[in-house]
Formats: structure tokens, C-alpha cells, sequence
């Protein structure tokens, strides 16, 4: 039921067990520090599980993006949906320094982003950003994402700024 | 892919949005405080997101324990083993106001015996706060025993370790499960004592 993406130069897909190992080196390491920081290992399996799980109770979520060559993955990026008063919320993530400043992080959102307005009703997204994030800003902006400076920072990420992002704004 | 399991009073099936609303008030309550609760509104929704993960990662996990008759859940039973488990974990909880009719007991035996005959598990344990009697009580009801020597979690839990298919064979274990099943299944039957699982 997850479908999956082709790019240019990546494969996006469902979150798979055999992923586990790159995502928790990711998500218990110090590349956590814009998004609440470093966890311990049963956290990340359990916050990897919820990416799963996400997709079947809200029918969208988070794909694993890799390299299209290999299934070498990379990163995660898509939208998620907790609090069904907010938007979805677009999020991107590479998990390891050596994919960085190459626009896979861009490649995947973009795609993410078009897969929430083509294939689900939603018409607005948000995405949530440390100031100090620079090249997690430079995205949003790429994205077609506005800054909303009347947004208020949620509990888990006290501080960010929220880029908004409209369906009949972003060029395809 | 969650397998449908069936028992007498009761049908597993696999975590659904629509039973979240049921998951988020025990785990917002007391009574998820024997399972690292109670969790706000952000965590338990990524934890009811996670029990269905578990099934995708491990191929096995929790099921939503529901009322044959009614559909209404009553509890969650299953499977379970995330990082940091030492070792696959036979776990339940029951809603509060549904404890005391023998659901988890008899939830668990049947999930209990999937594993054994359709999974080929050969041991299983349950990781028990030594102070959750309801739990500790349940899991000596399933013919488990304190294992002393296993390895916990993070050392705050009991091990009680479940008999093993060979074991359940070759003992009356599976027939004082049984029998006690019968018993809270027979309408005219009131259990004795406190409200136990």
C-alpha cells in the first residue's frame, strides 16, 4: 500500500526492517541536533516504527529514500500528520554527513511534497525549521514554503520558525 | 499481513485508526504506568503507530484484543520485542474497566500458541515491574516462572519466563488454562477474590 517514488537520481519507498540499522546510527548520533537531539536506541526503533505505522493509520507518511542504483538508503523524507488540527507537516532528513550537499534532501521533499497534493486531499502543508538550520531553510524555500511569522513553535521544537506551503502556490 | 486469531470469546486483529481512541485512554491513564505510561497526546500516538511498525520490522507484534459479539476492544495482546529486549516478550495490557473476566488470559494463550505452532518460537518471557501483581498473577496463570537468571531490560523488571511448546505438551499446564477459560466463558460463573486479568 506505500507507494513508491522515482527521481532523477532516487528511489523513495516504504521504511523496511532492513533500514532499521542506518536510520537508528542516524537517530541516536550527533546529525539529530536540529530536530531535539540524540536519542537512545529503543527510542529510535520505536520512532521507526512509527514511521510505519503512520502510513496505515493516516493513509500518507515518510518514505526511505536511496540511491536508485544500490537501495543504498540515504535519508527519510515525506509528510506526517499527528495532530489532525495542523496540516501535514513536510520533513526531510539525510542520515549520514556523506549524502549531504548534493540535493538528494531537495530531490526527495520535492517529491514528497508533490505526492501529498497529488494523492491525498490535502491542499496546505507546513514544515517546522530551527532559524539556525540554514540549509534545512534554503528547502523550504526551494519548496515553494512561506514563511509564517505568526505560527507559534510546537512543545516538541521550541524555537522553530514554519514555512506554510499551499497546493496552488508550488510549481509542480 | 496481521493474522486474524479467534478464541471462544474473542477475535485478534491487527491495530486499526479506528481503535486508537480506546489505546489513547489507557495510555494516557494509571493504568499504563506498569508500560512506560502515562504517555501525552504526541506520544501515544507514536507509540499506537510503533505496535504497528513492530508487526512490519519483527513479523510479529500486538494485537487489538476485541469482543467477538460486540467488536468492542477490550485490551492488547501479543508479541513484542523492540531494541533493548533481550528477549521476544509475550505482553498484554486490559482496559481498565474491562479487567476481570479472563480476557487478557485468554487473549494471551491464544497468542501464546500462534507463536509457538505457527512461528516456531521455542521460549518466550514477560518482562514484568515487580510490583504490577495483576501482571505477575497473569503470567503465573500461563504456567511462566520467575527466571532469576535472565537477562532484563534495564534491570527494574522480572523476568518470568513462559513453559515451552514441549513443556505445554507434556504437562496439565494447557488444561488448567483451558478449564479455567471454560470457566469465566460460562455466563453463570463469578470469579472469587480481586479483579485479576
Amino acid at each position: 500500500m506505500i507507494p513508491v517514488i522515482e527521481t532523477e537520481r532516487l528511489t523513495l519507498r516504504a521504511p523496511a526492517a532492513r533500514d532499521l540499522d542506518a536510520y537508528t546510527a542516524y537517530y541516536t548520533g550527533p546529525r539529530t541536533a536540529f530536530v531535539g537531539g540524540a536519542v537512545d536506541t529503543a527510542k529510535a526503533f520505536n520512532q521507526f516504527g512509527s514511521m510505519i505505522g503512520h502510513w496505515h493509520l493516516r493513509g500518507f507518511g515518510r518514505f526511505v529514500f536511496c540511491d536508485k542504483t544500490d537501495d543504498t538508503p540515504m535519508g527519510h523524507a515525506g509528510p506526517m500528520q499527528i495532530d489532525l488540527s495542523v496540516p501535514p507537516e513536510l520533513t526531510w532528513t539525510i542520515w549520514d554527513a556523506r549524502y549531504e550537499r548534493q540535493g538528494y534532501a531537495t530531490e526527495a521533499a520535492r517529491a514528497t511534497r508533490q505526492f501529498l497534493f497529488d494523492a491525498t486531499d490535502h491542499r496546505s502543508a507546513i514544515a517546522r525549521v530551527m532559524p539556525d538550520n540554514t540549509g534545512s531553510r534554503a528547502i523550504a524555500e526551494k519548496l515553494g514554503g512561506r514563511l509564517d511569522t505568526t505560527a507559534e513553535a510546537p512543545a516538541w521544537l521550541p524555537g522553530s520558525v514554519t514555512y506554510m506551503f499551499h497546493k496552488d502556490e508550488v510549481a509542480a | 499481513m496481521i493474522p486474524v486469531l479467534e478464541t471462544q470469546r474473542l477475535v485478534l486483529r491487527g491495530p486499526e485508526a479506528e481503535d486508537y481512541p480506546d489505546f489513547k485512554a489507557t495510555f494516557s491513564s494509571y493504568r499504563s504506568r506498569f508500560m512506560g505510561g502515562p504517555l501525552n497526546k504526541y506520544e501515544a500516538w507514536m507509540l499506537y503507530a510503533a505496535e504497528i511498525g513492530h508487526w512490519h520490522i519483527r513479523g510479529f507484534g500486538m494485537w487489538m484484543i476485541h469482543d467477538k459479539d460486540t467488536d468492542e476492544t477490550l485490551g492488547m495482546a501479543g508479541g513484542w520485542q523492540p531494541a533493548g529486549w533481550p528477549e521476544r516478550e509475550i505482553a498484554w495490557i486490559i482496559w481498565p474497566d474491562k479487567a476481570g473476566h479472563g480476557y487478557a488470559l485468554e487473549a494471551t494463550n491464544a497468542a501464546r500458541r500462534h507463536f509457538y505452532t505457527q512461528m516456531g518460537w521455542d521460549s518466550a518471557v514477560s518482562y514484568i515491574d515487580p510490583k504490577n501483581l495483576d501482571s505477575i498473577r497473569l503470567a503465573e496463570r500461563l504456567g511462566a516462572v520467575k527466571d532469576k537468571d535472565a537477562a532484563t531490560i534495564d534491570g527494574s523488571d522480572a523476568v518470568y519466563r513462559h513453559p515451552t511448546p514441549a513443556q505445554l505438551r507434556s504437562s496439565q499446564i494447557a488444561d488448567g488454562i483451558a478449564l479455567e477459560i471454560s470457566h469465566y466463558c460460562d455466563p453463570l460463573f463469578k470469579p472469587k477474590g480481586w479483579a485479576i486479568d
